[in-house]
């Protein structure tokens, strides 16, 4: 009987074992160039609109626009609020704008000509973009940000209370973060390559801190509709698992929320299901999404994005993973310092990318321990540098500890 | 050669000289025949004379054998024949009792004499033996012209009625089995040779006299596979003589013998396996006829519609095998008491239960126990039972997953049970009640889960007035439900609930007015009240609205006649004609439309014949979903007045050839199909308790043309079918909605199109137990709208995705075998066990359900999700009892 149950138990883990995701990238002819326009008009504030273009899967480097494009909000009263240009992006003051108002957005992109008649260079407006009439929409506060941690502690919840009562019941946020993390060792000491010596770091200066921002991947929508209040409590905007980067050391988060029309709220919603809720059993049909964005001389271009026009509140929130011990390394760091010779300093840095950490140090017979002269215990750089981990040293400004 | 002839015939005249002297006597009184007795054979036959019996006898038999033959053939004409103490007493509708009645000392358990006489009586008009002559109608002058000749045909064992046994004669006349086992066919008057000829049966050839009109009850039985050479089978025979076509039929057995997954045999997968029949993939629900969406077939379970006839999200179907007779799949020539769906029927008959005996099955497979009951329920059995019920241990399958599989936490169970009550009230009368219940019930997620109901209860009264007019009548109530619990947060906690219940009541009426003319007439009507969504708060902290969208009612009613004119032997056809009437109760909306339902055939040869048939159809009900198989989370709508009837029309043609000693039946047809008002969604469409969702309906048209070539063989060492199909379903937008028009008005191909298709279905008998078998299929994969570029937005890379239907997936390729080993044929065996083990996806190839790209921050990713990805061993034990 028990061998009958062993070969049943084989059978059904062998069964169980079959249904999997795999990879899988076919050729697919892409399909690029098309202008993305990507942010909202956001009154009471400073807007930020991003041109792009979309590109090819396999590409790596966001695709811009050349310098001859102009991003302009447009008032009922006629005035314009001319976009201030950073690279890809467009700066409005749109400060002065508040719920209930009527504008749009333009963009276009004109090069000039020198006119020899004239002796003076004309506009040519190659193309026009804009927006139908936007309302501005009203925007609650928000009460307050928190996490919860799952049972098992494998996720945390960041989660969202706010009493509600904005323009129509579609919200979106959109935060951007900023993280402190750690490398694996602390290294006293660091390699010039020009003079071919350790030394010591000065200042509190290290390579152990680093920063790191970006914002807040996930699309967050919801609605109260259907809901008999009007507000959210604790609902879950996002979620990051514990072997999340960011939540190594200390996190932060400005969240801004703003109210959404609702055809902003759908255009959001199946581009959130496009992203999440694809190649399931009963998963829907991706959906191709029609923005309200719309070339003026040539409404059938696919333009990409929708702009919303709303006032928005925000919360900045701080989380310190040592207070609750959430973050768990995917992998045991097990890596074992090699001591390295002045002699060979050159090879292990350019050739092997290993970096100082600190003077290597053996016992004698005694069990008395000594500095060996011109040896450094030396780690991967990954484990040193914490800048391998696409952070850097720019830490901001209000961060509320000391690290240097 | 000359050699073994002659010593052949040498052979045969031994044998003939040594034959005893035969004995005849030829339309002879009941008395004469018993005075023949006495003096022939000395007997000691003690009759009483009995004046209204009119009776010719005829009786030709060695003497050693006639006076057995001649007891039997006054038994098949009512008497009773007793034999008690060297003496036989032949007596009218009566016999006595020569020991104590059973439970004499139990006098609560004392027979019921009466119930058994009848019984007896009854049993003696049905006919098993083949050498004899049997004379059909009151004896009189043989006339010209033909007599109407009908029956039942029954299997010996069981007395359960079998469908689709070919009745025909040597000079053209043929007729088959309906669904209660009921025959009618003219045939000359005076002699006649009647061949009875079924799959699975042992073929019967009878002498009839045919003097009037009359009943002729066959009970045949199960044959036992010759396996030295092939045996002839005349199944392939009704394709030739039907002008109907694309009709397939799948036996219980064959089912039973088709390799599936986890050894589960299961009516849909092998309904799958047949030619112009499609799925999305492994784990999809619901199946695609000859291009068309998987709401264009109407399931019909003992005349109870199916919404969802899938159980844990489509690995298994919602029927249990061990109650099912037959399966008929529809996909050209609907009859004409059919409609409501555009593309097919899918016909399921189940068993009415043995009406001799208590029998059973146990059944133990990897995912389900199973359990069948049935038997008589009177001691004449009048009254018959099968009971059959199914549940499911299959939450170890999702709980031992790969995490990576997102299904790691779900659970599934499932559970059916379908009952079955047959009672004939008199021989040309019965009353039938069905019932059906399935449930499901799974979570992929802790805050997340489904659950969904069918119901179909029915009541059948079947009628054969008199011998040229019979009468179907039925009543039912169909229900589909489902529940969905969302607690992923307690505000937002809800119950989402959706179903459809209906009612119908419909009469189907076949006159046989002629040899030439069978008429098909009838009417129905279903009431449909149809939930298309409510909410309701779950749990104490909910804030969800209660909310409800508008109950939908509509009144679905057609009438139908159609004829079948058989012209000659060679030429015959089907013409009909079904007004459909649907009235919507809510706004007043009413379409009316005509139906033609038209074919013909043309035989070259009493094995080589074309056909051709043109069918228009309505369809009132769609579903309502944006997954591209059936979905727990599909709403059904009604049309009214902002939702129009899909309409349609197919025009089909094809050669059908039986060669190879007529054991072989080739198949080719051809076909091309439109289809207007089928709905599909805009983009982003929200289908969910949306109460304006007419305005996120898009009509399109849809075409589908294809061309399906089939090899089958039923008998022998060596049975089962392959075919090949190239087919094509198109689907393209007819409104202009500017920049949303999907795909900008062109024709795009519909999720299901998959042009070509190979599908092997064998199975090989090695010895009368054990036999091995294969399942191939290839297929095209299926289209799918992938990324074609991605864009920053929002904080991380988005994707840009194709037209729709742009890409396809990788081909589909799977081949399983198993192994079944039948129980041995001993008769005084209590229990029969069978063993089926087997492997599925034998070459474990990674046969993709879909392909889709994630956006992980700066990282787009492709991925392909496989359901059954690997091989799968499984055993399956079945005793019967």
């Amino acid at each position: 009987m028990h061998r009958i149950s062993n070969i049943i138990s084989l059978i059904l883990l062998l069964a169980a074992a079959g249904s999997c995701v795999y990879d899988f990238n076919p050729q697919v002819e892409g399909n690029t160039g098309t202008l993305v326009v990507d942010g909202d008009i956001l009154a009471g504030d400073v807007s930020v609109i991003h041109l792009s273009r979309a590109m090819a899967l396999d590409t790596v480097i966001p695709v811009g626009v050349p310098d001859d494009w102009k991003v302009w909000v447009e008032l009922e009263d006629g005035s314009r609020i001319e976009g201030i240009r950073n690279k890809s992006e467009f700066t409005l003051d749109t400060r002065s704008l508040s719920a209930g108002m009527k504008c749009r957005l333009g963009i276009n992109n004109v090069t000039y000509t020198f006119n020899h008649r004239s002796g003076s260079f004309d506009m040519v407006v190659n193309s026009e973009y804009g927006t139908p009439w936007l309302t501005v929409q009203s925007t609650p506060e928000i009460d307050s940000l928190s996490t919860h941690v799952a049972d098992d502690r494998s996720t945390m919840d960041f989660c969202i209370t706010s009493p509600g009562g904005g323009s129509t019941p579609y919200y979106r946020w959109f935060g951007t973060e900023d993280w402190e993390y750690t490398a694996d060792v602390r290294a006293d000491v660091y390699y010039d390559p020009s003079k071919n010596s350790v030394l010591d770091y000065k200042d509190g200066n290290n390579s152990f801190y680093c920063w790191n921002r970006a914002e807040v991947p996930e699309i967050m929508v919801g609605t109260t509709n259907g809901l008999s209040d009007p507000g959210f409590v604790n609902h879950v905007i996002y979620t990051y698992g514990n072997h999340n980067i960011k939540l190594s050391y200390l996190y932060s988060v400005l969240l801004v929320q703003e109210n959404l029309s609702e055809d902003a709220y759908r255009y959001w919603y199946a581009m959130s299901r496009n992203s999440t809720d694809v190649g399931g059993l009963m998963s829907s049909q991706p959906s191709e999404l029609h923005g309200n964005i719309y070339n003026v001389n040539d409404p059938s271009e696919t333009v990409i994005g929708f702009v919303n026009a709303s006032e928005v509140s925000s919360i900045r929130y701080f989380f310190d993973s040592s207070l609750l011990l959430f973050y768990h390394r995917a992998e045991r760091f097990s890596e074992e310092p090699k001591a390295v010779h002045s002699s060979q300093w050159k090879h292990y840095y350019y050739d092997l990318a290993y970096r100082p950490a600190v003077a290597h140090e053996e016992e004698t017979a005694t069990g008395e321990r000594y500095k060996v002269p011109d040896t450094y215990d030396w780690y991967p750089r990954r484990c040193i540098d914490c800048t391998y981990r696409g952070g850097d040293k720019n830490k901001p400004a209000w961060w509320p500890n000391n690290h240097k | 050669m000359r050699k073994t002839a002659f010593l052949a015939a040498l052979l045969l005249s031994v044998l003939a000289s040594a034959q005893p002297k035969a004995d005849t006597l030829y339309r002879v009184s009941a008395d004469s025949l018993i005075r023949h007795l006495r003096s022939s054979y000395g007997l000691k036959v003690y009759a009483e004379k009995d004046t209204s019996d009119k009776r010719d006898y005829i009786v030709r038999a060695p003497r050693e054998e006639f006076p057995g033959r001649a007891f039997k053939a006054l038994e098949e004409a009512g008497y009773i024949i007793t034999d008690y103490d060297g003496g036989h007493y032949v007596l009218r509708n009566m016999g006595f009792n020569t020991g104590l009645p059973f439970g004499f000392f139990q006098k609560e358990e004392k027979a019921d004499d009466g119930a058994l006489l009848k019984y007896a009586g009854e049993q003696a008009v049905s006919t098993t033996f083949q050498n004899k002559i049997y004379e059909i109608g009151d004896r009189g002058p043989i006339r010209s012209g033909k007599a109407m000749v009908s029956g039942c045909v029954r299997d010996v064992k069981t007395g359960e009625p079998i469908t689709g046994v070919s009745v025909y004669d040597d000079k053209g006349a043929y007729a088959i089995t309906d669904a209660g086992g009921f025959y009618r066919i003219m045939l000359p008057y005076g002699e006649n040779r009647l061949n009875f000829s079924g799959y699975s049966l042992e073929d019967m050839k009878f002498d009839l006299i045919v003097f009037d009109q009359g009943g002729f009850d066959v009970n045949m039985k199960e044959r036992v596979f010759a396996l030295t050479g092939a045996v002839v089978t005349s199944e392939g025979l009704s394709r030739h003589r039907v002008s109907k076509m694309g009709i397939e039929t799948v036996r219980s057995n064959v089912i039973k013998n088709v390799p599936v997954a986890f050894g589960e045999a299961d009516l849909i997968k092998v309904v799958m396996t047949l030619p112009g029949v499609k799925t999305v993939g492994e784990a999809s629900n619901g199946f695609n006829v000859r291009g068309g969406s998987t709401d264009q077939n109407l399931i019909l379970f003992n005349n109870g519609t199916i919404y969802n006839p899938n159980h844990v999200f489509g690995i298994l179907s919602a029927f249990n095998t061990d109650v099912i007779s037959d399966v008929e799949l529809y996909k050209s020539s609907i009859p004409v008491e059919y409609g409501g769906r555009i593309s097919s029927v899918l016909e399921i008959r189940s068993r009415e239960g043995n009406s001799k005996k208590f029998a059973g099955s146990l059944g133990l497979g990897l995912l389900t126990s199973r359990l069948h009951l049935e038997g008589p329920l009177s001691r004449s059995g009048q009254t018959t039972f099968i009971l059959g019920a199914r549940t499911t241990y299959s939450d170890w399958m999702l709980g031992l997953l790969p995490k990576n599989s997102n299904y790691a936490n779900g659970t599934a169970t499932f559970g059916d049970v379908n009952l079955g009550i047959s009672h004939k009230l008199n021989s040309a009368n019965s009353l039938h009640a069905y019932g059906y219940w399935s449930a499901d019930r799974f979570r992929f997620s802790n805050d997340t889960s489904f659950r969904y109901r069918n119901a179909s209860f029915s009541l059948k009264w079947r009628s054969n007035f008199s011998d040229r007019h019979s009468a179907v009548t039925v009543a039912g109530y169909d229900s589909y439900a489902y529940h969905i619990d969302d607690t992923f947060e307690p505000p937002t906690s809800y119950r989402l609930s959706s179903g459809i219940d209906q009612a119908y009541v419909k009469s189907t009426f076949k006159s046989a007015l002629s040899d030439r003319h069978n008429l098909t007439y009838g009417l129905g009507t279903t009431y449909y009240r149809l939930n298309a969504g409510t909410v309701s708060t779950l749990g104490d902290e909910s804030l969800v609205i209660p909310r409800a969208l508008p109950l939908e009612n509509a009144l679905e009613s057609a009438l139908f006649a159609g004829d079948a004119w058989t012209l000659n032997d060679r030429i015959s056809f089907d013409a009909g004609v079904r007004l459909s009437h649907f009235a919507s109760l809510d706004d007043g909306t009413t379409y009316l439309n005509p139906e033609l339902r038209l074919s013909g055939k043309y035989s070259f040869t009493d094995r080589f014949s074309w056909k051709a048939g043109f069918n228009t159809m309505h369809q009132y009900i769609q579903k309502i979903s944006d997954c591209v198989n059936i979905s727990p989370t599909d709403t059904w709508k009604l049309c009214n007045a902002d939702i129009q009837p899909q309409n349609g029309w197919q025009a089909a043609t094809g050669l059908y050839a039986t060669v190879a000693k007529n054991t072989l039946d080739l198949t080719l047809e051809a076909y091309y199909k439109h289809v207007d008002h089928f709905v599909d969604y805009r983009s982003g469409a929200q289908l969910v308790m949306n109460p304006k969702l007419a305005d996120e309906l898009v009509n399109t048209e849809c075409r589908a043309w294809g061309v399906e070539l089939m090899a089958r063989r039923d008998v022998g060492k060596i049975n089962g079918w392959v075919s090949y199909t190239y087919s094509r379903s198109m689907q393209r937008a007819t409104e202009d909605e500017g920049l949303q028009t999907i795909n900008g008005g062109r024709w795009y191909a519909s999720s299901f199109d998959k042009p070509h298709d190979f599908k092997l279905v064998g199975n090989y008998k090695l010895t009368h137990r054990y036999s091995i078998s294969a399942n191939l299929d290839y297929s095209t994969g299926r289209p799918v709208t992938i990324p074609v570029s991605k864009y920053y937005y929002s904080g991380a890379y988005r994707l840009q995705y194709s037209e729709r239907n742009g890409y396809r997936i990788p081909d589909y390729f799977r081949l399983d075998l198993a192994m079944n080993i039948e129980p041995g044929h001993y008769l005084k065996q209590l229990t029969h066990l069978s063993v089926t083990f087997g492997v599925y996806n034998v070459t474990g190839r990674k046969n993709a359900y879909s392909v889709y790209y994630t956006s992980d921050e700066n990282l787009v990713k492709g991925h392909m999700l496989s359901v059954l990805a690997t091989q799968i061993p499984y055993v399956n034990l079945n005793l019967k009892f």
